[in-house]
């Protein structure tokens, strides 16, 4: 095997001798490109039109000390009886909430994955928070930890994804320069644009493949 | 799948004809066609951020050879093990000890491209492991023992009626045209597997050096679910799929998914840097990157063929195409259909067992316009006719004994008897009162003539939805010379 990472790499490096036959002007060229490009008024505004055009139902509230009732309100309207959040500290108000709700169990993501997975499948709606958000594209950037693993934002039909208005940035680009990557990288970042989706069939659209049906977007602040 | 061109005129005949076929692709291509449209026609000046994602892959390539050992570094310094395959052969043959290693009985496939390349698929369960593609369409063309058709949208040729069938036939579902219906049998199916697979297998959509990072980019859930739920992850990659930097990653993927499918992103883009750390609850404990040759350094080689190589098989090239339009993507013989599988093909499979498809063209360029890392399609194109048709000893390097694959002593002959018939004023001029004379015998529309009875193969295909144009009984030259002041 090593051979062959020498032999590809040989034949790359001979090949690399040929020069790039077109100049190339991309650092000017980029720079005169976002030159041109409108400005974003208004990232919030900008984020929630793009959470409507994929057909993300969202509600703006003005403080996490609304998080319960909001999300109580989904629980209800969406017909959720198990719910499932990570162990984290700002989520305690609204686990509290949920563990009094009528008809709904709340499990904590806290064992191991494998252990659990079954019922990681069977439980109907998983609530994370959400590192950064992205307006231009309507975005979630998530970045799973221990506490709030992969799955929960994948597994179960319903995601409710809660995240504060100053976490928005207008592009990725903008969030990559803020240096939010720098150091040692994250084993998995996910960026979340909507429920789970195909076109396969005719290009018709299919709401919910193999991940969420449904992604619900709380704005906090 | 074998790109002969014997088999080729004869499925893309096959293909024309079938009216059901046609439909389906008329149907599909034109609604996603429009889709891309709107989405680039959004952006200001889209055709200036095209030639920023070409620059942007071309400077990336300029470094390949250090970039891939920076990226292999970065990986394997965080737990990823890197293998190098030369070939399909190698590739397949790294996946199958790993699977064989963790005692894998089923693998769960994320839409991969590399493996589609490999038969990776066929090799896995020669050796007793189950594979699940899990990509609605993969997995539709999966249950109808078919390849792809289509780069980004597998099962593009049929439609729901022949969808529903299948899952009837194959699934025992009862028998549905309804699309959500469809998707949602798939989903309870492909649950169950994602749940039981050792292994997740999935390609790559770029790779950052700089980082470490695979980043891969999906629609439907299945590339997250095959990377995280099975106990190992796989990932496979064409050598060219390195960027140097993040930094580049945005404006790729601003191009990539509108060129694709229209949107403005794709719903997940996921970014794997690492194995599962110690005191994370999921994720795959082991993840392994294959990174395939077949060919790409070859044309790495070469600095006109070398611009292939900046393809993110967005398959845009292929909805425009008005030959792919109508035959689709089977036809093509290669798992790379479309006008891209017209450059990447021969060059990947030779000159002579693929030198035919470079032909398969109008050079109308509109893959070029719609490429978002300006591919020049139309001129690799051309320069492949020429290599696939030039004398032997004037084939250039790159191709070897390859070149002149295709050449034809006769059609070399016309092409020498129409130079020095040009290079001649006389025989010009003997010519086009030759032809003139013709004329008279010459075919008149509803009229058969002597030259239905040319035995020529290619000319009686011609003629069976043509006229043969009438030459002018006085050519232009005597014309002119009529004219007082001539």
């Amino acid at each position: 095997m090593s051979d062959t990472r020498e032999q590809i790499l040989q034949r790359l490096r001979n090949g690399s001798a040929t020069p790039l036959h077109r100049p190339n002007h991309r650092a000017e060229r980029e720079r005169e490109w976002w030159a041109r490009q409108p400005a974003m008024t208004d990232p919030a505004a900008r984020f929630l039109a793009e959470l409507d055009a994929v057909g993300t139902p969202h509600v703006e509230i003005p403080d996490w000390a609304a998080v319960p009732a909001a999300v109580g309100t989904w629980m209800a309207e969406y017909g959720v009886h198990s719910v499932m959040t990570g162990a984290v500290p700002a989520l305690d108000p609204l686990r509290q909430h949920l563990a009094g709700q009528h008809g709904v169990t709340l499990h904590t993501y806290t064992d191991g994955a494998l252990a659990q997975q079954e019922a990681l499948f069977s439980v109907d709606c998983g609530i994370t928070t959400v590192q950064a958000g992205i307006a231009e594209t309507g975005s979630l950037l998530l970045v799973p930890t221990a506490e709030q693993p992969r799955l929960l934002s994948l597994a179960m039909p319903i995601h409710v994804a809660l995240l504060e208005r100053r976490a928005l940035v207008p592009t990725l680009a903008q969030w990559l320069e803020n240096g939010e990557y720098r150091g040692e990288p994250p084993s998995n970042l996910v960026l979340i644009s909507g429920a789970s989706r195909t076109a396969d069939i005719e290009l018709i659209l299919s709401v919910g493949v193999h991940g969420p049906k449904v992604l619900l977007v709380a704005l906090i602040g | 799948m074998k790109p002969d061109a014997a088999t080729f005129a004869r499925d893309a005949a096959r293909a024309v004809n079938d009216t059901v076929l046609r439909g389906n692709l008329n149907h599909a291509l034109g609604q996603i066609r429009e889709k891309r449209h709107a989405a680039m026609a959004a952006l200001t000046d889209s055709e200036d951020l095209q030639q920023i994602g070409s620059a942007i892959k071309q400077e990336s390539l300029a470094r390949l050879p250090e970039l891939l050992e920076q990226l292999e570094e970065n990986l394997t310094r965080r737990g990823i093990q890197v293998h190098w395959a030369e070939n399909a052969a190698e590739a397949n043959a790294a996946v199958l000890a790993i699977a064989q290693r963790r005692g894998v009985k089923l693998a769960v496939k994320g839409k991969t491209m590399v493996s589609e390349e490999t038969e990776l698929n066929e090799h896995l369960q020669a050796h007793g492991i189950e594979v699940v593609e899990t990509d609605l369409g993969e997995y539709i063309v999966q249950l109808a023992e078919q390849r792809p058709s289509h780069i980004i949208a597998p099962a593009i040729h049929m439609n729901r009626q022949e969808i529903g069938d299948l899952f009837h036939d194959k699934l025992g579902e009862a028998h549905t045209v309804d699309v959500q219906a469809m998707t949602a049998m798939a989903r309870r199916v492909l649950r169950e597997k994602f749940q039981q697979a050792d292994m997740g297998i999935t390609g790559v959509n770029f790779a950052v050096a700089e980082t470490g990072t695979l980043c891969l980019v999906e629609n439907e859930g299945n590339g997250r679910m095959s990377t995280t739920v099975p106990p190992v992850h796989v990932a496979m990659m064409g050598l060219e799929k390195v960027i140097a930097n993040l930094s580049d990653l945005p404006t790729l993927l601003r191009l990539l998914t509108r060129s694709a499918t229209g949107q403005v992103i794709s719903t997940y883009v996921n970014w794997i840097a690492s194995p599962r750390r110690p005191g994370e609850q999921d994720g795959p404990e082991e993840v392994h990157v294959i990174i395939l040759d077949n060919g790409r350094s070859a044309i790495y080689g070469d600095g006109e063929l070398r611009d292939t190589l900046n393809c993110v098989r967005c398959a845009a090239c292929l909805n425009i195409c008005p030959v792919y339009n109508r035959i689709g993507g089977h036809a093509y013989g290669s798992i790379y259909s479309g006008p891209i599988g017209k450059i990447l093909t021969p060059q990947m499979a030779g000159l002579g067992a693929a030198g035919h498809l470079a032909g398969a063209s109008t050079l109308c360029g509109a893959c070029f316009e719609v490429c978002p890392v300006k591919i020049p399609i139309p001129d690799l194109l051309l320069r492949l006719r020429q290599e696939a048709n030039a004398p032997s000893a004037a084939g250039r390097a790159v191709f070897g004994a390859q070149a002149g694959a295709m050449r034809s002593g006769t059609e070399a002959m016309v092409w020498k008897g129409w130079q020095v018939l040009h290079n001649s004023p006389a025989a010009y001029r003997a010519m086009t009162r030759l032809v003139a004379l013709a004329a008279a015998i010459g075919p008149r529309e509803g009229r058969r003539s002597l030259w239905d009875h040319v035995p020529l193969k290619a000319l009686r295909a011609w003629r069976r939805t043509r006229w043969l144009p009438r030459p002018a009984e006085r050519s232009l030259h005597r014309l002119l010379r009529g004219r007082p002041n001539a």
